[in-house]
């Protein structure tokens, strides 16, 4: 199985395992050396007390033979005292030897010998004392001589048996530590050396894709196409794929959407130039027939019949209807396709525009106006003029029994300037509060107002255009308020 | 011109192609103060060989252009560019009548060096009161240079 296949848990544990392995294996080491230089040193101190016992056996059985030597040339009988104590302590001796030795069956004829050298020359000392004769005496003397040498060389040989094994046991020792040595720093550099790899295999395996996937998900976020993931079939290969699964899905789907705007954008565009063009041809042949229409009513009316009167009339009047609508469409279109880009508007300028073209209708219907202070906002000048002229128009045009009065103001809020056009007309049926704005919606009929049902169209449309919303608060018979919104800081107007 | 008094006809040319605008000019015209004569080139090509074959008898320089814009075999665009850049007919004051309101239309009319731009009203008596206010102005206030 590959690193990269690894789950994230064997990762981890392999990452973990290397050091852990390293450091039980010094562990290991440590306690083999200590083992090893605990035994040394039992060892070194039973050694010791073998020494220390054949020493001190050996010391007494001496001490015992300089006590009989000196009872031998004094002759008197007080130097004997020291040779009972010598003769106590040597036994004593001798059976301490006995007990330590009879467990190590290397020491076994050692000891043996050195017991029998020692009873022989206790022996050899016991006699001279009662020796019977000088000649007698002498031959002990000389023969416990021999013993004594014999018993000085048997412990010689003890004790350098003992310091033979002592040093073998030290350089064992010392053997062993090196050992241990070598075996933690090797352990210590293995581990090292396994942790250094696994955590590099770790941050690459891991960590670098882990970064990649954390990269990748910002980009989803963002809308931006994915980087590749290095391959891998654990957790992260899998987040890493269901993340490009999902960003190819969202970026089909983006796709399909944007499609079908460009598509909707067309559409909406053909749909305003056919309109443009449209009403533009049915002019042509309006004017000619409005043009002959009035030509006839000029130069035959009361010429003919009351019925042709009439009809001309029909006509005349048909023909400027169709006019007007035609007129208001062609500006409907041109909303759309004739707009300009919006720029800084003062909109007390605009405002003012808009009540210089309305100042006939004003004067006519005798109406007030009252603006508060206006902003200056992003939009198209001459789009935000035809606004403020239909909305005033419209006003002034459906008035109640008083004359006009019209209130126009800007507020700020949530960054954005929302206007008011408030009356004290007619006001308007809640109800047709929403339809008023689609295109030939009129509310009433011709003999009470005049228009085409398109100005309120028009000014919805101006609105969108600049990201804005548009919609009506009214109460009939008190009056209705037109209130419509600009954004404050950026005009939502793009120059479509 | 005017310089020859009240003894001339003022003579129009009028490029035109639809006949029913024709007679609507024609009956404008004949409501108007001045005496007039009133030619038609129905296209563009016929009007510009009409100024081209001017001879002063049955066929007078214009005193004036009416030019509608939108015209078969030669627009009035092309006409406008031809008279105005001719040394022998530039001086002609050249009115565009027309129905289109387009601002290229009339921005590129004026860059044309067209004297005046008028939208045709729908209206009748709009109309006559436009070519009534064509005849004053250029015919009574506007002094032009004599031909």
């Amino acid at each position: 199985m590959r690193w990269a296949d690894l789950s994230l848990r064997a990762k981890g544990v392999v990452v973990v395992a290397i050091p852990v392995v390293a450091l039980m294996a010094t562990v290991g080491g440590f306690m083999v050396a200590a083992d090893r230089a605990d035994r040394v040193e039992r060892q070194a101190a039973e050694a010791t007390k073998h020494r220390h016992v054949a020493r001190n056996l050996v010391i007494t059985v001496l001490e015992a033979e300089s006590a009989v030597r000196g009872y031998l040339l004094t002759g008197r009988e007080e130097f004997l005292d020291p040779y009972a104590d010598a003769v106590a302590a040597a036994t004593l001796n001798l059976e301490r030897a006995g007990r330590l030795f009879g467990s190590h069956p290397e020491h076994e004829d050692a000891l043996r010998r050195l017991d029998r050298l020692a009873r022989e020359q206790l022996a050899i000392l016991l006699e001279v004392r009662s020796a019977p004769s000088e000649a007698r005496r002498l031959v002990l003397l000389s023969r416990g001589l021999l013993v004594r040498q014999d018993l000085r060389e048997e412990l010689d040989a003890i004790v350098a048996h003992e310091n033979a094994e002592l040093a073998e046991a030290r350089a064992a020792a010392r053997d062993s530590r090196a050992m241990s040595t070598v075996i933690i720093a090797a352990s210590l550099l293995l581990g090292l050396l396994g942790g250094v790899l696994a955590m590099g295999a770790f941050s690459s395996g891991v960590a670098r894709r882990i970064r990649r996937l954390e990269e990748n998900a910002d980009r989803l976020a963002g809308g931006a196409p994915l980087r590749s993931l290095p391959a891998g079939n654990d957790e992260i290969g899998r987040l890493g794929r269901a993340m490009e699964a999902t960003s190819g899905r969202l970026a089909r789907a983006r796709a399909v959407i944007e499609e079908r705007n460009l598509e909707l954008e067309r559409s909406n565009k053909e749909l305003e130039q056919f309109a443009y063009i449209a009403s533009h041809d049915l002019q042509e042949p309006l004017r000619i027939v409005a043009g002959y229409a009035e030509l006839m009513s000029r130069r035959y009316r009361g010429k003919l019949d009351d019925d042709a009167d009439e009809f001309i009339g029909y006509v005349v009047d048909g023909a400027r209807r169709m006019q007007a609508l035609i007129d208001d469409l062609l500006q409907y279109s041109r909303v759309g396709t004739r707009g300009r880009e919006p720029g800084p508007t003062d909109v007390s300028d605009a405002l003012d525009q808009a009540l210089r073209n309305l100042g006939a209708t004003l004067e006519e219907s005798g109406a007030r106006i009252e603006a508060a202070r206006m902003p200056i906002v992003t939009a198209d000048e001459g789009q935000l003029v035809q606004l403020f002229q239909n909305l005033i128009g419209n006003a002034v045009k459906f008035h109640g029994e008083e004359p006009p009065r019209v209130h126009v103001e800007a507020q700020r809020r949530n960054g954005e300037w929302e206007f008011a056009v408030a009356d004290n007309g007619i006001g308007i049926d809640p109800d047709y509060g929403e339809q008023i704005f689609e295109i030939f919606q009129r509310l009433h009929g011709r003999d009470e107002f005049a228009g085409t049902g398109v100005g309120l169209a028009i000014c919805r449309k101006i609105v969108d255009r600049h990201g804005g919303r548009i919609w009506v608060e009214s109460t009939p018979g008190q009056g209705s308020t037109f209130r419509f919104t600009i954004p404050a800081e950026r005009s939502g107007a793009d120059g479509h | 011109m005017v310089t020859d008094g009240a003894s001339r006809p003022i003579e129009i040319l009028l490029v035109e192609d639809n006949p029913a605008d024709v007679r609507l000019t024609r009956e404008a015209l004949r409501e108007a103060k001045m005496a007039n004569n009133l030619h038609v080139a129905a296209d563009g090509v016929e009007a510009l060989e009409f100024l081209r074959s001017a001879n002063g008898r049955d066929r007078p320089r214009p005193d004036l252009i009416l030019l509608d814009l939108n015209l078969p075999r030669k627009s009035g665009r092309e006409v406008l560019e031809e008279v105005k850049s001719d040394p022998d007919l530039h001086r002609i004051p050249v009115v565009v009548l027309t129905t289109s309101e387009a601002e290229e239309d009339i921005e590129r009319s004026y860059e044309l060096h067209a004297n005046a731009y008028i939208r045709k009203p729908v209206d009748f008596a709009a109309f006559i009161d436009v070519v009534r206010a064509i005849e004053d102005f250029w015919f009574s206030v506007v002094r032009l240079p004599p031909s």
